[in-house]
C-alpha cells in the first residue's frame, strides 16, 4: 500500500503533460488569407484572448509566411498567449489566392486533429483583411464570428449551399464534381455575401450573380422551405387580370415570389454518353406576393402562372448552365451522376475538364402552386 | 471457577456483593418466611418496582406455606422465569434486569425477568426523511424494534435468530429474514460471518456492517443502513436479510447491488412513473456529479476544443481574473462545499441552516466577486454537490463525493483520458466487488433482464410478478399475473 | 496437463455471455481504421467483402463449436495436446501464446498512437500503456467471471456510441456506391482479408469453451456476437463510403474516428475528443481478455501461476510497447500480426477439424 501511493505520486509528477489554460490561449476563431505583392501569403487571425483587465476579449493580428502554419508562427511573436486553432470555425481565402488553388494551403486543416471539420470556408473579393477588420455593427464579439453567423443563418435558409469544410473537401476528392463556395465582399465596410465562386478542382475561377447561384443550387440540392423570386413577361397573365381591378391589364411589370418552395430533382445521364444528359424538376411553393391583379380563383389562371414559371426557370437554368460550361466547372456532378450510372468511358478528374464545354442537358421543370397566401 | 449453589445466606450475600464491585445498587432482602430465610436481590433500577411489589413480593409474604423453588415457579404470576445455580449467571441475570429469589439451603435460585429499560418511544425519523410515506423511525430498543417488526409482518414465516456477540461486553444481535423466501447461503453466510467475530464489543449496527462486509478497502457501502422499518421490512419481504443489534436504532440490510441504493421506499408509494422517473434522475444525478466538475476542469486545462463557441467568452473572461488553475480552483470550491455540509451536520439544527446560506450566498459570490473563481464553476459544483445529495443512502451520497476527489485530480493531470481511465477503473472496482459473496453490479452483471424492474425501473406492481432473480429466493414468483390482472369491476367490458 | 479441463460451476458463466466475450474481443483497435485499409484494397465496393467475410466467420465460428463439440470440456491447447502429442502440442499452444502477445501489443500500441494524434500530442507512451496495463491487471486479479463482467459492462458503456454516426449518415453521398461490382473478385477477396484482420480475436471461443455452463445453447450468441461484429463494421464501411469520397478516404488513416469529427452537441463543440477518450473503453475488453487468455494458457502449459505470470506479463507488454516510437514500425507490427493471425484463426481451424475426423475415422477402423 506504501509503496503503491509512492508510486503513484511519482507517476503523477513524471507523466504531467503540458497544460494549456484557457487563459493563456489565443484562441483562433476565424482566419483570412491574402496574396500579398511579394507572392507570399498574409494571414489574418481573428482570436479570443482573456486578460484580467482588457474588457474587449477578441483581437485581430496579421503576419506573412509561406504555409498557413507558418502565419501562425510569425503571428505569435505579436501576442503574448499560445495561439491555437481547435476553434477555428472560418476560413476566408482571398480570390487571387484561391486562384493558385486552395487545396496546398489547407493541407493543415485536413491533417491536424485539432481542427474542426465543421468550419465554413469562404472567398473574398476584396483582401480578406480587410473583411476581417472590417466593422462589425451587430452585437458580435468579432466580426470573424459575424460572418460566420451570416454564412450559417444563410446555409440554414437554403439562399447558399452547405460551405463547411467536410463538403468542400467532399466534392473536391469526387470524381465528375468541382467544390462551390460562398463568395464574400465589402459593402459600405460591412461583410456581405455577394454569391458564390466556382471552382475547377481547388481553383477559383469565378463569381455568380446571385440569380445564379440559387439556380446553381436549384440543380445541385434539393430544396425543403426555400424561397425565389422571378420576372414573367409583362403581359404573360393579361387574360386572367381581375375585372374590378383599377389597374390596367399587363400594366407593370410581373414579379412573383414563391415561398416554402420544395423541389426534388433527378439526372439522367445517357448512357456512355458523359456530355447528354437530362435534368426533370419538380417544383412545389406556396405563393406569397404577386405585383399584378391576377384572379387566382380561376384555376386556368393558376395553370397558366405556373406554365409561365416553369418557363422562366428553364430559361434560367439553361442560361446558369451556359455559364458553368463557359468557366468549365461542373458544381453540380453532372459527372459524378454519370459514373455512378455507368461502367464504361467513365470520366476521370482530368477527362471530364475537357468534356465540359460540350455538356448539353435538357430541363425538365414542373412547378406546383400550392397555396396563395390569405387573399385570392 | 464458578461459585455454586447452594450456600449460607452471608455467604450467598456476600459473594453476591463481591461479583458486583460491591456496587451500592446491589439491594438485598432477607425475609424471614415460615422459618424460611428467602433472599430477595436485584439492581434497583434495573427492575420494574411496582411489578415487583405487586406480583412477587406481596405474593410471597402473605402466603402461609413454605416455600420451595417450585411452588416460585407455580404461584408467581410472572412469565420470565429461570432457574440458575452457577452464581456469574445468576449475577448477569440481574444485570439485565432479573430479581433472584434464593430460599436458603435450595440448589437453584429462581430468577424473574422484570426488566425495566429507559428508552425513547417511537419517533419520527431524522437521518433517512421522506415526503411521502410512514414516517415512523426504529428506537435503541431491540425489544420496541422487533415489536415493530412483528406487526408489520405478522407471519410464523418471520425468523429473529438470536446471537450473541462481544467477549467482552455482549450484545445481542438478530437476523431477521422470511424463511419461505430468504436464500440459505445468505442467511448461512450473515450467520457465520456473525458468529465468527472475535470482538471485544460491537458499539453499533454499522459498526457490525463493517466488521462484516466483504471488502473494508473500498468506499462503496455494501450493506445498507435504515432506521426506517419500512425500507427494512420492504428488504425483508423481497427476500433479502437483515441484522438487528440491540442498543442501535439502525438496522442493516444484505446481499445489497449498487442499484438498491438508489432505492428509496417512496418509489414504491408513488406512483410508478413517478417512481421510475424519479429514480432515474438519481442516477442520472449521481453520473453528473461525478462527471461534471472534471469535465469543467478538463476542458479548461487541456481541451479548450470542446467548449461550445458560445460558452467560450463568457468562461474566459471569468477565468480570467482566477490566479489558480482549474483543478486548483475547482478542489478548493469542492473542499468549501464539504467543509459546509460537515460544519452544518456538527451544528445544531437552526445554526445549521444559517451556516449553509452565510457559506452558500456570501461566500460563494465573495470568491466570484474577489476573482477567486469563475463563477461558471460555481454552478456546476453547486449543482453536482446537490446531485450527490440526492442519494437516498447517505453513505452511498458520501461515497459518490469522495469519488470527485481523485477524479479532479486526474482530469487535471491527464483531461479526457484522466477521466476515462478512472471511470475505467471505477467500473472494474465495482465490477470486482461482492455484497455477503454476491455480485455487486447486479442485474447488469451477471445480466438479468427480469430484474431491471425492481432495481433500475420501478414497473408497476401488477407487471412485477416475478422477485428478484438475482436474489436468489426460494420462491420466484410473486403472484400470478394473469390473476392479478382480472377485475371484477361491474362496468367492465 | 489434461485435455479437458474440470468443470467448476462457481467459475463458469452462462452461455449467452459469449455474445459479449466474442464480439469484445473482436471489436477494438480495428475497428478505427478498417474502413480505410478496405477501401485501399476492394475500392467502394469494399462492403461486399464484409458481408463476404462475415459469411466466413460464421463458417469458422461453426468449425470451432463442432471442434470444441467433440471433446468433452477441452480448449484449444488440450485439443492440440491430444492430437499432437505432448511436445508439439505444447509448442503450438505456445505459437498461441506468442500470437496472441502480438496482438494485445498491437491493440495498445495502436490506441496510443490514436490518442496522440487526435488528442494529446504530448501524451507519454509509457503513461498510457500504464493506464492501460494497470486496468488490465487490475481486472484479470478478479478472475474470470471478472474478466467476463468487464467484456459486458463496457460493452454497454460504449454501444451508444453507435447511435452517434446518424450526423455522418445525413452527409452520405449514395452515389458513391453505384455502380456495384466494380471491384474485380481477387480484390474483393483481398478486401475480405483485411477484414479477418481487424475482427481477430475470435479464437477465445475455443479458450473460454470450458467455461460455459449450457454448452448446448453456445451456438447461438457465438454466431450472434460473430454477426454483431460484421454488422458494426459493415455499418462504418459503408457510411465511411459515403461520407468521404473514395480518394479521400485513402487518405484518412483512422477513418472511423475522423467520422466523429462532424458531431457536436450545444454543450460539447467536439465529440472526437470525447469519442477517442472513450475509445478507451472499447479496447479494456479487448486488452483484458487477451491478457486472460496467455496467462491462462500459461497456467495450463507449463503450470506457470498466475499472478507472477500476470505481473510479468504487464511488465514484458509495458517495455515492449514503449520501444519502437515510429508510426511505420506500428503498421508493420500490425500487418505482421494479421497475418499471422489470419492463418491461425481463419484457416487453422478447419486443419484441426479435418484431424479430428480423421481420428474418428481411424478409431471407427480400428474398432470394426
Amino acid at each position: 500500500m506504501k509503496w503503491s501511493s509512492i508510486l503513484i505520486i511519482v507517476f503523477i509528477l513524471a507523466g504531467c503533460i503540458p497544460k494549456s489554460y484557457i487563459e493563456t490561449l489565443g484562441i483562433i476563431t476565424a482566419v483570412g488569407y491574402d496574396l500579398t505583392e511579394d507572392q507570399r501569403i498574409r494571414g489574418t487571425l481573428v482570436m479570443y484572448q482573456f486578460d484580467t483587465a482588457e474588457a474587449s476579449t477578441s483581437q485581430v493580428v496579421t503576419g506573412e509566411a509561406d504555409t498557413s502554419k507558418g502565419i501562425r508562427f510569425a503571428t505569435s511573436r505579436l501576442t503574448s498567449h499560445q495561439l491555437v486553432s481547435g476553434q477555428v470555425r472560418l476560413e476566408i481565402f482571398e480570390s487571387e489566392l484561391a486562384k493558385r488553388g486552395m487545396m496546398k494551403y489547407m493541407d493543415t486543416l485536413q491533417r491536424d486533429a485539432a481542427i474542426s471539420d465543421m468550419g465554413f470556408l469562404a472567398t473574398s473579393e476584396v483582401p480578406s483583411e480587410d473583411l476581417l477588420k472590417s466593422g462589425n455593427d451587430e452585437d458580435r464579439p468579432n466580426t470573424g464570428n459575424y460572418i460566420q453567423e451570416l454564412i450559417k443563418k444563410s446555409i440554414n435558409e437554403e439562399a447558399i449551399p452547405n460551405a463547411v469544410l467536410t463538403s468542400f473537401l467532399h466534392d473536391y476528392y469526387d470524381a465528375g464534381k468541382d467544390p462551390i463556395l460562398p463568395s464574400l465582399t465589402l459593402d459600405e465596410d460591412k461583410a456581405v455575401i455577394n454569391g458564390i465562386s466556382l471552382f475547377q478542382d481547388d481553383r477559383y475561377v469565378h463569381t455568380t450573380s446571385h440569380e445564379n447561384t440559387f439556380y446553381i443550387m436549384l440543380m445541385k440540392q434539393e430544396f425543403e422551405h426555400g424561397q425565389f423570386q422571378i420576372q414573367l413577361a409583362d403581359d404573360a397573365l393579361k387574360k386572367y387580370h381581375k375585372k374590378e381591378s383599377i389597374d390596367k391589364p399587363g400594366d407593370g411589370a410581373l414579379h412573383v415570389s414563391i415561398h416554402e418552395l420544395n423541389t426534388e430533382h433527378d439526372i439522367h445521364p445517357s448512357k456512355g454518353d458523359p456530355t447528354n444528359q437530362s435534368f426533370t424538376l419538380k417544383m412545389e411553393g406556396r405563393l406569397l406576393e404577386i405585383t399584378q391583379d391576377i384572379d387566382l380563383k380561376n384555376k386556368e389562371a393558376v395553370e397558366a402562372l405556373e406554365k409561365q414559371v416553369e418557363k422562366e426557370v428553364k430559361e434560367h437554368l439553361q442560361e446558369t448552365l451556359q455559364i458553368l460550361i463557359e468557366h468549365q466547372v461542373d458544381p453540380v456532378g453532372f459527372g459524378a451522376k454519370y459514373n455512378a450510372q455507368n461502367r464504361t468511358n467513365r470520366v476521370t478528374k482530368e477527362n471530364w475538364r475537357e468534356q465540359i464545354p460540350s455538356l448539353q442537358v435538357d430541363f425538365d421543370v414542373s412547378f406546383k402552386l400550392l397555396r396563395y397566401g390569405i387573399s385570392e | 471457577m464458578s461459585l455454586l449453589l447452594p450456600m449460607k445466606k452471608e455467604e450467598y450475600l456476600s459473594s453476591s456483593k463481591e461479583l458486583l464491585n460491591q456496587s451500592p445498587d446491589l439491594v438485598q432482602k432477607v425475609f424471614n418466611h415460615e422459618g424460611q430465610l428467602i433472599i430477595v436481590q436485584f439492581i434497583h433500577y434495573q427492575i420494574n418496582k411496582d411489578q415487583l411489589e405487586d406480583e412477587l413480593l406481596e405474593i410471597i409474604t402473605k402466603s402461609n406455606r413454605p416455600w420451595t423453588n417450585e411452588a416460585l415457579l407455580n404461584k408467581i404470576p410472572i412469565a420470565s422465569t429461570k432457574q440458575e445455580n452457577k452464581m456469574d449467571a445468576i449475577i448477569e441475570q440481574m444485570i439485565h434486569g432479573s430479581v433472584c429469589i434464593y430460599i436458603e439451603g435450595e440448589k437453584e435460585a429462581t430468577l424473574f425477568a422484570l426488566p425495566n429499560q429507559e428508552h425513547r418511544s417511537l419517533n419520527q425519523a431524522e437521518t433517512e426523511s421522506l415526503v411521502f410515506g410512514p414516517q415512523v423511525s426504529f428506537t435503541e430498543s431491540l425489544m420496541t424494534n422487533l415489536n415493530v417488526i412483528r406487526w408489520r409482518l405478522d407471519t410464523s414465516d418471520l425468523v429473529t435468530e438470536k446471537l450473541i456477540v462481544g467477549e467482552r461486553i455482549k450484545s445481542e444481535i438478530r437476523i431477521v429474514y422470511l424463511k419461505s423466501l430468504a436464500d440459505t447461503e445468505n442467511v448461512d453466510t450473515i450467520r457465520q460471518r456473525i458468529s465468527d467475530l472475535k470482538v471485544p464489543e460491537v458499539e453499533d449496527t454499522s459498526v457490525l456492517g463493517q466488521l462484516i462486509e466483504d471488502s473494508s478497502s473500498t468506499v462503496f457501502p455494501q450493506l445498507i443502513f435504515t432506521e426506517l422499518p419500512d425500507r427494512f421490512c420492504q428488504a425483508i419481504v423481497k427476500g433479502r436479510v437483515g441484522v438487528m443489534v440491540d442498543k442501535s436504532p439502525t438496522m442493516l440490510i444484505g446481499p445489497m447491488n449498487l442499484f438498491s441504493f438508489f432505492e428509496s421506499t417512496e418509489d414504491l408509494y408513488m406512483r410508478w412513473n413517478m417512481g421510475s422517473f424519479i429514480r432515474l434522475l438519481r442516477f442520472i444525478s449521481m453520473a453528473l456529479s461525478i462527471i461534471l466538475t472534471p469535465m469543467y476542469v478538463a476542458a479548461l486545462t487541456f481541451h479548450y476544443e470542446i467548449i461550445p463557441s458560445t460558452l467560450l467568452v463568457s468562461l474566459g473572461q471569468s477565468r480570467s481574473t482566477v490566479p489558480f488553475p482549474p483543478v486548483l480552483e475547482a478542489l478548493l470550491l469542492e473542499m468549501l462545499i464539504e467543509l459546509l455540509r460537515e460544519a452544518g451536520a456538527r451544528l445544531p439544527t437552526k445554526v445549521g441552516q444559517t451556516m449553509g446560506i452565510v457559506g452558500g450566498i456570501v461566500l460563494g459570490q465573495a470568491a466570484v466577486e474577489a476573482g477567486f473563481t469563475s463563477n461558471i464553476l460555481i454552478i456546476i459544483i453547486a449543482l453536482s454537490a446537490l446531485a450527490s445529495f440526492t442519494a437516498p443512502s447517505y453513505l452511498m451520497g458520501t461515497a459518490v463525493r469522495i469519488i470527485r476527489f481523485p477524479m479532479i485530480l486526474l482530469a487535471g493531470a491527464w483531461g479526457i483520458i484522466g477521466i476515462v481511465f478512472a471511470l475505467s477503473f471505477l467500473v472494474i472496482h465495482l465490477l470486482k466487488q461482492k455484497s455477503l459473496g454476491r455480485p455487486y453490479l447486479s442485474p447488469i452483471y451477471p445480466l438479468q433482464w427480469g430484474d431491471f424492474n425492481e432495481s433500475i425501473f420501478r414497473v408497476p406492481f401488477q407487471k412485477n410478478a416475478e422477485r428478484s432473480k438475482s436474489l436468489m429466493t426460494k420462491d420466484r414468483s410473486r403472484y400470478n399475473e394473469s390473476k392479478a390482472a382480472e377485475r371484477n369491476d361491474v362496468d367492465r367490458l | 496437463m489434461k485435455t479437458n479441463i474440470p468443470f467448476h460451476p462457481d467459475r463458469a458463466v452462462q452461455a449467452f455471455y459469449l455474445f459479449f466475450i466474442i464480439h469484445t474481443s473482436q471489436i477494438g483497435a480495428g475497428l478505427m481504421g478498417v474502413p480505410r485499409i478496405l477501401v485501399l484494397e476492394a475500392g467502394v465496393d469494399a462492403w461486399i467483402s464484409v458481408l463476404i467475410a462475415g459469411l466466413y466467420l460464421h463458417l469458422v465460428v461453426f468449425i470451432m463449436l463442432q471442434i470444441l463439440k467433440s471433446y468433452e470440456n477441452a480448449d484449444i491447447l488440450g485439443i492440440q495436446q491430444d492430437l499432437f502429442g505432448v511436445w508439439i502440442g505444447k509448442t503450438l499452444g505456445t505459437v498461441y501464446v506468442l500470437y496472441i502477445f502480438l496482438l494485445l501489443l498491437t491493440v495498445i500500441k495502436n490506441y496510443i498512437e490514436v490518442v496522440q494524434v487526435f488528442v494529446f500530442p504530448e501524451m507519454p507512451i509509457w503513461l498510457m500503456a500504464l493506464f492501460l496495463l494497470s486496468l488490465m491487471v487490475y481486472s484479470i486479479l478478479g478472475g474470470f467471471r471478472v474478466v467476463v463482467g468487464t467484456s459486458v459492462i463496457f460493452f454497454f458503456l460504449t454501444i451508444w456510441l453507435v447511435f452517434t454516426i446518424y450526423k455522418p449518415i445525413t452527409y452520405m453521398d449514395w452515389e458513391h456506391f453505384l455502380p456495384v461490382f466494380r471491384t474485380p473478385a481477387p480484390d474483393l477477396l483481398k478486401g475480405v482479408q483485411q477484414v479477418t484482420f481487424s475482427v481477430l480475436g475470435l479464437e477465445i471461443l475455443f479458450f473460454v469453451y470450458p467455461f460455459i455452463q449450457d454448452k448446448k445453447r453456445a451456438a447461438l450468441p457465438a454466431h450472434a456476437g460473430v454477426f454483431f461484429t460484421t454488422f458494426l463494421i459493415l455499418l462504418v464501411t459503408v457510411v465511411s463510403i459515403g461520407y468521404f469520397s473514395p480518394d479521400q478516404l485513402k487518405a484518412i488513416v483512422w477513418a472511423t474516428l475522423s467520422l466523429f469529427k462532424i458531431i457536436s452537441f450545444s454543450v460539447l463543440e467536439r465529440f472526437d475528443f470525447i469519442a477517442v477518450a472513450l475509445w478507451m473503453m472499447v479496447i479494456i475488453p479487448n486488452i483484458v481478455l487477451f491478457g486472460w487468455m496467455i496467462v491462462h494458457s500459461l497456467k495450463r502449459l507449463f503450470n506457470a501461476p498466475k499472478k507472477p505470470t500476470l505481473y510479468g506479463l504487464a511488465f514484458l507488454l509495458f517495455f515492449t510497447s514503449i520501444t519502437a516510437e515510429k508510426r511505420v514500425a506500428l503498421n508493420e507490427l500490425t500487418n505482421w500480426t494479421g497475418e499471422i493471425g489470419f492463418w491461425i484463426v481463419f484457416v487453422y481451424p478447419f486443419l484441426i477439424y479435418m484431424m479430428i475426423l480423421l481420428k474418428k475415422l481411424m478409431k471407427k477402423r480400428n474398432a470394426s
